[in-house]
């Protein structure tokens, strides 16, 4: 078993050295399109909030 | 003013940067050597043997580094006189067992310690079992004392290696952080339910809501990557043991708050009921997973007697990935909740001057 193992299925293919810096740079990728939806998500809360003169 | 910190972007940003270094650091750091199995398993005593060591992520180089041991009871060591390097990962092993044992057992468990000049200490408790045709009393018991090497290595940032568990323990990092995440937003849920009840503002029950509702994917989240650890280390994605079980009753409990609030069309029914409901599942949760499973005989670790968070499982390189892994998750789902709540507040506007204008 890999050290990928909260990646289970793709364990063995994947244990090499230069692919585990793939796949911890996808995973870094995931987290990065989470955080930029939340962003976006913000932003266009924020000009709701302006037009119902919400803001804190 | 109340609630300008959901506003603002540095904590956001500090855990971002914290999962950024859970993701990094929990799959990049390698696990420290260990010892996978020995073949022949059993040995008889009061002769010469030969055995082959396959051990995990070690680096055998010269035969003269590295000094094999086995050992039972407190103290009884015996070295191994022989041991050639196959390869990185392998060691052929040889020595004499003597007759004499200090107990009356046919049949011993031993344990066997491999010490490397290069990568220290590997230990595999009854990793051998010697049998004996008779329980003789010579006087070979010298055999049996030997000193282990005093000399340490270098500290090295590298994961304990624990038999059954071995890569998944990387888990930890993933299904209980996330869990832990849960009970913090589930603690928040529940203070802004007694604050409504308290106060009967609405923007209270928003914030109660919305953690509970990010809680819940979180607690999900949680199951699934506990059930693909499970998968790997007892061979079964779900069994019927009671910490796994009463764990879903618990999450069911808090899904059927969800439900209990789209059933109601009042907001101030709706939130007052909820506030109400989210109160007794929190109390209810508590036994649910906390102490009932440490009441029966489990499976998952921290339940039934198996450690989990305490030294046999938990060292300090474990911990200084799972304590941002819970801050990082933590502040994601304060965050997620956040934005669930402004999007409500904003409901909460509309409706009110609707109601208003009409």
């Amino acid at each position: 078993m890999s050290r990928l193992f909260p990646l289970a299925f793709v364990t063995d293919h994947y244990a090499g050295e230069s692919k585990l810096i793939a796949v911890i740079a996808c995973v870094l990728i995931i987290l990065g399109g989470i955080v930029f939806f939340l962003l976006y998500l913000e932003k266009r809360i924020k000009k709701l909030e302006e037009e119902a003169d919400l803001r804190t | 003013m109340k609630y300008r910190f959901i506003e603002q972007s540095w904590w956001k940003w500090l855990g971002v940067l914290f999962l950024g270094y859970v993701f990094t650091a929990g799959f990049w750091v390698p696990l420290r050597p260990g010892i996978l199995h020995a073949v022949p398993g059993t040995i008889g005593a009061g002769g010469i043997f030969h055995m082959e060591i396959t051990s995990y992520n070690s680096a055998y180089e010269k035969p003269e580094d590295v000094r094999v041991f086995l050992k039972y009871g407190s103290g009884q060591t015996l070295e191994l006189t022989e041991v050639d390097v196959i390869d990185r990962n392998r060691l052929q092993v040889a020595g004499t067992l003597p007759h004499y044992m200090s107990t009356n057992q046919t049949a011993e468990d031993l344990s066997m310690i491999i010490h490397d000049r290069q990568t220290g200490y590997q230990v595999m408790p009854s990793a051998i079992t010697v049998t004996r045709s008779e329980t003789s009393l010579s006087n070979e018991h010298i055999n049996w004392i030997t000193e282990l090497p005093a000399e340490g290595t270098e500290w090295t940032f590298a994961f304990p290696f624990r038999s059954i568990l071995y890569e998944t323990i990387r888990n930890t990092f993933f299904h209980v952080a996330i869990w832990m995440a849960m009970f913090v937003l589930l603690i928040v849920s529940l203070t802004y339910s007694i604050l409504y009840l308290r106060s009967k503002d609405l923007l209270h029950d928003a914030v109660a809501a919305s953690f509970a509702h990010v809680a819940v994917v979180l607690g999900i989240t949680g199951m699934i990557t506990g059930s693909i650890w499970a998968r790997y280390t007892w061979g079964t994605y779900w069994t019927n043991d009671p910490k796994l079980n009463l764990s879903a009753v618990a999450m069911l409990i808090y899904l059927a708050y969800s439900i209990l609030r789209s059933s109601i069309t009042s907001d101030d029914q709706r939130a007052r009921l909820s506030a109400v409901y989210n109160v007794f599942a929190f109390m209810a949760m508590i036994p649910l997973v906390f102490i009932i499973p440490r009441l029966t005989s489990s499976l998952h670790p921290g339940n039934g007697g198996n450690p989990a968070l305490g030294g046999e499982d938990m060292d300090h390189t474990l911990r200084m990935v799972f304590y941002p892994a819970i801050i990082g998750y933590t502040i994601l789902g304060v965050w997620i909740s956040s934005i669930v709540f402004r999007i409500r507040r904003l409901q909460l506007h509309y409706i009110t001057s609707d109601l208003q204008n009409s």
